[in-house]
């Protein structure tokens, strides 16, 4: 399945990129597409269009602040964790999101 | 013949201790009896007494009268009158120091805030940590009898007072003979004034005369003037109260003995002094090797005890609280000038500083042989990294701190707050002082001494200023000597005097004019020939330089060359010059920026013609003191910088780690900057990329890899990742970062499960992004989110300016990495520093 990702913890410095790491792999692993959006200290990298979001069938935050540009993501059906729970159980999460 | 004067006082301050000890020091020039009246409050005072007029509490506003009787009683008025014309040679423009901050708040060590630590809070004036058994205090404790005390025979009791005066006066004037040390013989002499001063003279006659016994008429006096001075609007003289109650205090020690021994301080060890007043005299008296910290309730910032404690660098924290009631006896305690607090040594809160203390002794033991090598590039461009000073007693200091030399003594110090110019004699004593305290290991430093520089914003007394509209290009400097040739000629042949004790260099403020400067050089050659025929010793070849201060010097460089042997760039006030912007002036200050491309565009011409001429440039302006603007002053290709002693360290763990070649290309491409804002962005961007100490910025070192580290606590094993990372010259405020991490971490500890930690902080405490990783000899809980131990810490610190932001990409890249297993096994089964060094360098792609 499509995967749309955000990763984003409140220093932006580290936890941000784990969630993001540990979501990737364990998705490309069970053979998802995922495109991950991180939003930490350097700001959006790798930032997901409407037509990446569009595409996608589930969006996923794991995230323990607020998401930047969050109307892009209107009428998707998100699946909402704290970073802490995508590092230490992507599959969980994955499965969460029905994937 | 009896006659006055009256003056509305004009002083922001009012009528001071400086103005009230002039005035006293005046009338006792004259024989006429003086009394000095306030009008606002109806109370008239004695002349002559420096106590008495200072408790007179005359503010501004307030109109005086002076009123005299005898012989000479005009010819006082009249030189009185002097006095009040020059504003008692103070500036009528109130001082822009801020009143000492309001509350007290103790900055407590996260650790110990999680220890419940019960800290005695305080203001810190004197940094660093002391442990030590508490030895309180107590003041004196006089029993209701001698509150009591009558005498029957007032004669043969002023006749004790008097031997008690006496006595005290022989003692402090025996300390005076017996120390070299400027700043004890000023305290000193302050102590003598008051031990001398007619008014507690007078006090202690008329009470014991009335009947009082000798110990109550000192009580009563000491009483009398605390009140007086302590209720006063001004902080300085509520100050000066300590240094009454020091003297009376040793007065009462004459006359009974028994009275002290709540204040008697006896050392058996290493130890802290606890004390809600402590005096002066009492401080001197106590074995500085044994004394680690004090600890003081009622003592201000600049009192003088407070400035001992600081000249003898005492860990001190002031104005705690019932200082004495909560701290027991014979307690062991910390004291801790960092934070302002102190706290009992309880075991783990003396570990907590143990470790502390490990390494701020290897931070020390790093910089110690850098700060004693005399200031050089990387690539061996010496640069000389000099100190400024007002007074001899700073010249040690800024020695031992690393200074080369003394790029500025100002002269100022000497010439202020008094009635009369000071004596060739006295000039050359302290010159020859200053010229003897720049010594290090027997090798001779250079002191260059500044000529007086003051002008009508500051006068003294006996220099006459016309009013000026604007004193800053009215009469000041150099400008000034030509109507006061006799104070020039006594400076100066007390200069060349000292010149025969050491390396020394003399030069003039505020020459705007090759004229000037050449008139300066003949001064000087005089005096040499009057020296040499009076066969007093000096050196003849006494190199001879100007401040360049005023930008009409710039472009005439190479003609000064030929007049003057160096010049000395005040970069204060050619900037202000320059840019016709007074800096303390809101509405303007912004204009006046030293990183202004245009002023560094003149710096760079003056030095690049100083270069093309031989002639040597130093600069000894505020803009050499930020570390910041290092790259700029080497890439000038400037001779010496020469800053305050605590930038010192800074400049010269910074200074070697930089490339000479690297500061021109740096300093090219500011002067084809817009504005101050891109410089001052260039140079963070530089900063972050040169890490102090040696080399590029790397990330990762060997130092700040810990591969046994015995840390059994998540505190502990903070706390020695940051003292790596200071160690290491990545930090020069731990404190700061310790803070940055444990703020980070109360959000959430960073355990993040599979055995690591990644504690980080960001904060411009870090001079680069920077790793430090530590294997834990044994696990630690950290409250991981699997719940399981912690084995291997990696630490991320980072500035919060990080202008380049690879360092961010790089951390992201290291969080990434640990998410894989082979990457975490790799680290924690490395058997050496190399094999971590090497393992952090491939994964995150780190290069060579």
């Amino acid at each position: 399945m499509k995967i749309v990702a955000v990763t984003a913890c409140p220093t932006g410095i580290a936890h941000t990129y784990m969630a993001a790491e540990q979501l990737e792999k364990t998705a490309r692993a069970a053979g998802h597409t995922i495109k991950l959006e991180t939003q930490g200290a350097m700001g959006i990298e790798n930032e997901l269009t409407r037509s990446d979001i569009a595409a996608a069938d589930v969006a996923i935050f794991a995230v323990d602040i607020e998401v930047e540009k969050k109307e892009r993501f209107d009428g998707k059906r998100i699946v909402k964790v704290g970073v802490a729970e995508a590092i230490k159980n992507p599959k969980g999460v994955l499965e969460k999101a029905g994937a | 013949m009896t006659t006055s004067l009256r003056f509305v006082c004009q002083l922001p301050t009012g009528l001071h201790a400086r103005p009230a000890s002039l005035l006293a020091e005046t009338a006792r020039r004259f024989h006429a009896a003086v009394a000095v009246t306030n009008e606002a409050t109806g109370e008239s005072v004695e002349g002559r007494s420096v106590l008495s007029l200072i408790a007179l509490d005359v503010q501004r506003g307030h109109s005086v009268l002076v009123e005299a009787a005898g012989d000479d009683a005009a010819e006082f008025l009249a030189a009185v009158e002097a006095l009040v014309h020059s504003h008692f040679g103070e500036s009528l423009t109130p001082s822009a120091t801020p009143a000492a901050s309001g509350a007290i708040v103790a900055r407590v060590p996260a650790p110990l805030r999680r220890l419940g630590a019960a800290v005695i809070a305080g203001r810190s004036v004197c940094e660093g940590v002391g442990h030590g058994v508490a030895v309180v205090v107590g003041g004196l404790d006089i029993p209701e009898s001698i509150r009591h005390a009558r005498t029957d025979a007032p004669d043969a009791e002023w006749a004790r007072a008097s031997a008690a005066l006496a006595a005290v006066r022989d003692e402090i004037d025996e300390d005076l003979h017996a120390t070299r040390d400027v700043l004890r013989s000023e305290l000193l002499r302050a102590h003598l004034g008051i031990v001398d001063d007619p008014a507690l003279h007078n006090l202690l006659e008329q009470a014991i005369r009335s009947g009082k016994a000798a110990p109550r008429a000192v009580v009563e006096a000491s009483a009398h003037f605390m009140s007086r001075l302590g209720s006063s609007a001004s902080a300085y003289i509520r100050e000066r109260a300590a240094d009454v109650e020091d003297i009376c205090r040793r007065i009462l020690g004459e006359l009974d003995p028994s009275l002290l021994d709540e204040c008697q301080i006896t050392f058996t060890g290493p130890s802290i002094v606890v004390a809600d007043s402590l005096g002066v005299s009492q401080l001197m008296a106590l074995d500085a090797k044994l004394l680690h910290g004090l600890v003081l309730g009622d003592a201000g910032p600049t009192s003088h005890v407070v400035i001992l404690a600081r000249s003898m660098r005492i860990p001190t924290i002031i104005g705690v609280e019932g200082a004495t009631r909560s701290i027991a006896a014979s307690t062991p305690i910390i004291v801790d000038a960092f934070g302002g607090f102190a706290v009992p040594a309880s075991d783990p809160i003396a570990e907590y500083y143990r470790r502390e203390q490990a390494f701020r002794d290897r931070r020390l033991a790093r910089i110690r042989p850098l700060l004693h090598k005399r200031g050089t590039t990387r690539d061996g461009v010496p640069l000389e990294v000099a100190a400024n000073a007002a007074m001899p007693a700073e010249i040690r200091a800024a020695i031992t701190a690393g200074a080369d030399s003394i790029g500025l003594l100002r002269t100022e110090l000497l010439f202020l707050d008094r009635a009369q110019a000071p004596s060739e004699q006295e000039q050359y004593g302290v010159y020859r002082a200053a010229v003897e305290a720049a010594v290090v290991a027997g090798d001779q430093r250079e002191v260059i001494i500044r000529t007086l520089d003051i002008g009508g914003d500051k006068p003294a007394p006996y220099i006459t200023v016309p009013e000026e509209d604007n004193p800053f290009l009215g009469c000041r400097g150099l400008r000034l000597y030509h109507k006061h040739p006799d104070l020039l000629r006594d400076q100066l042949r007390a200069v060349c005097r000292a010149s025969a004790h050491g390396p020394v260099k003399v030069m003039a403020p505020m020459v705007a004019t090759l004229a000037e400067a050449r008139w300066f050089r003949d001064r000087i050659a005089a005096v040499q020939a009057e020296l040499g025929a009076e066969g007093l010793d000096h050196d003849p070849g006494l190199p001879v330089g100007i401040m360049v201060e005023v930008p009409s010097l710039a472009t005439i460089i190479d003609q000064l060359a030929k007049i003057v042997d160096f010049i000395s760039i005040g970069t204060n006030d050619l900037c202000q010059y320059w840019t016709a912007a007074d800096r303390t002036n809101k509405a303007v200050a912004s204009l006046n920026n030293v990183r202004d491309p245009s002023f560094l565009r003149l710096l760079e011409q003056i030095v690049s013609q100083a270069r093309d001429h031989a002639l040597w440039a130093g600069m000894c302006g505020e803009m050499a003191g930020d570390p910041l603007n290092l790259p700029l002053l080497v890439g000038l290709g400037l001779s010496e910088i020469s800053a305050a002693a605590p930038s010192i360290g800074p400049i010269k763990s910074r200074l070697a780690g930089y490339d000479s070649g690297a500061c021109r290309d740096l300093l090219t491409k500011a002067l084809g900057r817009e504005s101050p804002h891109e410089v001052t962005a260039l140079l963070e961007g530089f900063a972050a990329t040169h890490r102090a100490d040696s080399g590029h910025a790397d990330p990762i070192h060997p130092d700040l890899v810990l591969i046994d580290c015995d840390a059994t606590t998540r505190e502990h094993a903070i706390l020695d990742l940051v003292g790596a990372l200071h160690a290491a010259g990545r930090t020069d405020d731990p404190r700061a970062l310790e803070e940055a991490v444990w703020v980070r971490e109360d959000k959430g500890p960073t355990g993040l499960g599979f055995g690591f930690a990644i504690p980080h902080g960001q904060t411009d405490a870090v001079s680069c992004p920077s790793i430090a990783f530590a294997k834990l000899r044994a696990p630690i809980e950290w409250a991981s989110s699997d719940g399981q131990p912690v084995r291997a810490v990696i630490m991320l610190a980072v500035p919060a300016s990080d202008a380049d932001r690879t360092h961010l990409r790089l951390l992201a890249k290291l969080a990434r990495r640990l998410m894989h297993e082979g990457f975490r096994e790799s680290l924690l089964s490395a058997p050496d520093v190399d094999t971590i060094l090497h393992i952090l360098r491939t994964e995150l792609e780190l290069g060579a």
